[in-house]
């Protein structure tokens, strides 16, 4: 296993044929703290996954010699380096595919660098290559990202697929106010094909099922024109 | 043309019919004729044979002409040599004396013969307005003058007999032409039912319903022509596949271009700058899925797509309840209690219900009510959305205009949707002034109305 180089920075192979992406996906990257080495082919991406062993693989699917589903069999006939593929088509039956290859991820184009890095860090904390805490508690909430398990003050919470992602998200930047933009890349993938009201509903699901509302928060705050902030609620005496 | 061929098969055998019948009613009249006169020249010559035998008195001949058929039709009688007249003639027959066609024994007036007896036989002429069979027969004292024995028939009585064959033939003729009609109509809805069935066929699949398909029963040729269209509109189907695909394979591609201006437009140092240029690139995103989502959607609905409208719309206004319970919206939905299929995939109508929905959250205040209002029509089924907001700008909703949604998609999904489902969708004021949508949506094939998870 590839020890996190450069004092504990997580070490990313990125495998992109479109320079322009590459390029500023790779400054991106960079800025949020991860080393980046990049290759534009398929062949030279396995060789490199094989003898530079990076942290994680960011494979993109149109690759110039090879396609990209292709290499991510074969990488996966060598290694066990968590791969994220990016890919521009969104069905169900592609993904199911992509996954079933041995992706470990995915990500629809076009995406946004933080989606890229959020999804490189949730894949490093699945495959332990990550010293972070795999369970985020906030107060008396208690998020268990192995399991999927959220309690609130011990009691457990039920929570549908999106809802529980939505407030991972916010739980990993508690305190801080996350707009429902980032929400919707973060959660959503495509940022692009719901809206605001949809970040607000599912919202509104996660404050009845965790026992608040909008006008009585407790975790959750809306901060009106900016996003929403997690915080611990104040605890009155 | 069912008309013209049930003409064409009923006129051909109306002429065999009567090509037929004509001369078979004209050869019955005769045999008839014939058949009634030989039965008067037999009665005559029995009469004859009676004179002959010598026996014969006054008044045994009255008894035997009495015995004789007498009425309006038939008439016997016999001039004695005295010239009396035993029997009753018809009208305009002398009441004594011998008949001036009259011949000497053994000779008629048509020439004679010999009955079997080894008297002359009895011989046919038209007289008294009938046909006459007579025969002389020669005194007792086998001179003087002789016996004249008459047997009259009237016209009626000779072709009597013929009526009752030509009512048979009339009944065996019209009995033929019907059942030519029953044929006739039996083939031409073989031949015409295929056809009329494929016309409609090809009027569903202009109509935009290419899973129409025509039977392929019937005579050959005609069955050709059904099998022929239905591969017309597979070709369609696949044509319209294959252009669905490239647009969707083209727009795929413009998603890599697009991530690049993504991350440029991020990594831009002015915020204000980023900010602007990401939601271009945002609206172009949303635009791009759009298309991908429209060309895909045969493919994601199938051929013939179902929804059970009553389900779907229900479910969906319950997942928006927590943020209108939320904003205190009071918010009215009236549902039927059957479901209601219609043409429409139970993705697209959730999408539909939830760009309406949005619509109404996004551009009415907090606490502002709405209505949502599904009912089963004839050809489908009505959904109303209707707020009590300050109502949809002017030209919002029309064909080809970007709505206010946030998106910028809201109606233009909903309008998609309608169309598809071979429906339409019409915006209005609300009672109380706001904005009202109202979809008609088709309903789903027979075969397809079966429940489907959403």
């Amino acid at each position: 296993m590839a020890t996190p180089t450069l004092a504990g920075m997580p070490e990313v192979l990125l495998v992109e044929d479109d320079a322009a992406i590459r390029t500023a996906l790779t400054r991106s990257l960079r800025e949020q703290g991860f080393v980046v080495s990049t290759v534009g082919e398929g062949m030279s991406a396995l060789t490199t996954a094989v003898a530079a062993k990076p942290d994680v693989v960011l494979l993109d699917l149109g690759l110039p010699d090879v396609d990209g589903a292709d290499v991510l069999s074969m990488l996966r006939a060598v290694s066990d380096v968590p791969v994220i593929v990016a890919t521009a088509r969104d069905d169900e039956a592609e993904v199911v595919r992509l996954l079933d290859l041995g992706a470990d991820d995915y990500v629809i184009k076009p995406f946004t660098a933080s989606q890229i890095s959020a999804r490189v860090r949730a894949v490093l904390r699945r495959s332990g290559r990550t010293e972070e805490d795999p369970v985020i508690e906030v107060g008396g909430l208690r998020i268990d990202t192995r399991s999927r398990e959220v309690t609130v003050d011990g009691v457990e919470v039920d929570l549908a697929r999106k809802e529980f992602d939505l407030l991972l998200a916010l739980a990993r930047r508690s305190g801080e106010v996350v707009s429902k933009r980032e929400l919707l890349a973060d959660v959503w993938q495509l940022a692009w094909g719901g809206s605001d009201r949809t970040v607000d509903v599912h919202l509104s699901w996660l404050r009845r099922k965790l026992g608040e509302s909008a006008q009585r928060p407790r975790y959750l705050h809306s901060v009106r024109g900016v996003g929403v902030r997690l915080v611990a609620p104040v605890v009155e005496h | 043309m069912r008309r013209r061929i049930l003409l064409l098969v009923v006129g051909m055998t109306t002429l065999v019919v009567l090509a037929f019948a004509i001369p078979l009613a004209l050869l019955v009249r005769s045999a008839v004729a014939d058949q009634a006169q030989k039965s008067a020249v037999d009665q005559a010559n029995t009469a004859a044979s009676f004179l002959r035998s010598g026996n014969a008195t006054d008044a045994s001949i009255r008894s035997f002409v009495a015995d004789q058929r007498n009425d309006a039709d038939h008439r016997t009688w016999i001039v004695t040599p005295e010239g009396d007249v035993i029997g009753s003639p018809p009208t305009g027959a002398p009441r004594s004396g011998l008949l001036p066609n009259g011949a000497a024994p053994g000779r008629g007036p048509h020439g004679g013969g010999d009955d079997d007896a080894g008297g002359p036989r009895a011989q046919l002429r038209d007289d008294f307005g009938g046909r006459v069979a007579e025969v002389t027969v020669a005194g007792p004292d086998g001179a003087g003058r002789p016996y004249q024995v008459v047997v009259w028939i009237s016209p009626a009585a000779l072709h009597a007999g013929a009526y009752k064959w030509w009512g048979l033939l009339a009944v065996a003729s019209g009995g033929l032409i019907a059942l030519s009609f029953v044929g006739g109509e039996l083939v031409t809805r073989r031949l015409v039912r295929p056809l009329e069935d494929s016309a409609q066929t090809a009027r569903r699949i202009s109509a935009g319903d290419l899973a129409a398909r025509a039977t392929t029963d019937g005579p050959k040729e005609v069955a050709e022509v059904g099998t022929a269209l239905n591969q017309l509109a597979d070709r369609i189907d696949e044509l319209v596949i294959e252009e669905r695909e490239t647009v969707a394979d083209m727009s795929h591609r413009m998603r890599t271009p697009l991530t690049a201006l993504r991350l440029d437009a991020e990594a831009l140092r002015d915020p204000d700058d980023a900010e602007r240029i990401g939601a271009h690139v945002s609206a172009l995103e949303r635009t791009l899925t759009a298309v991908i989502r429209a060309a895909r959607r045969p493919q994601r609905e199938g051929r013939a797509p179902a929804a059970d409208a009553t389900y779907v719309v229900g479910d969906r206004v319950a997942f928006w309840s927590a943020l209108t319970d939320e904003q205190q919206r009071k918010v009215t939905v009236s549902l039927p209690s059957e479901p209601v299929f219609v043409r429409c995939a139970a993705e697209d109508l959730a999408a539909t219900i939830d760009a309406l929905v949005e619509n109404v959250i996004a551009h009415t205040p907090e606490g502002n009510a709405f209505a949502v209002t599904l009912r089963a029509t004839d050809d489908g089924a009505l959904l109303e959305v209707a707020d009590d907001g300050p109502g949809l700008p002017d030209g919002v909703g029309e064909r080809g205009r970007s709505d206010r949604g946030s998106t910028g998609l809201g109606l233009s999904i909903a309008r998609q949707c309608a169309e598809a489902s071979g429906g339409s969708m019409a915006t209005g004021r609300s009672l109380t002034g706001g904005a009202l949508v109202v979809l008609h949506l088709g309903p789903a094939a027979p075969a397809q109305a079966v429940p489907t998870d959403s």
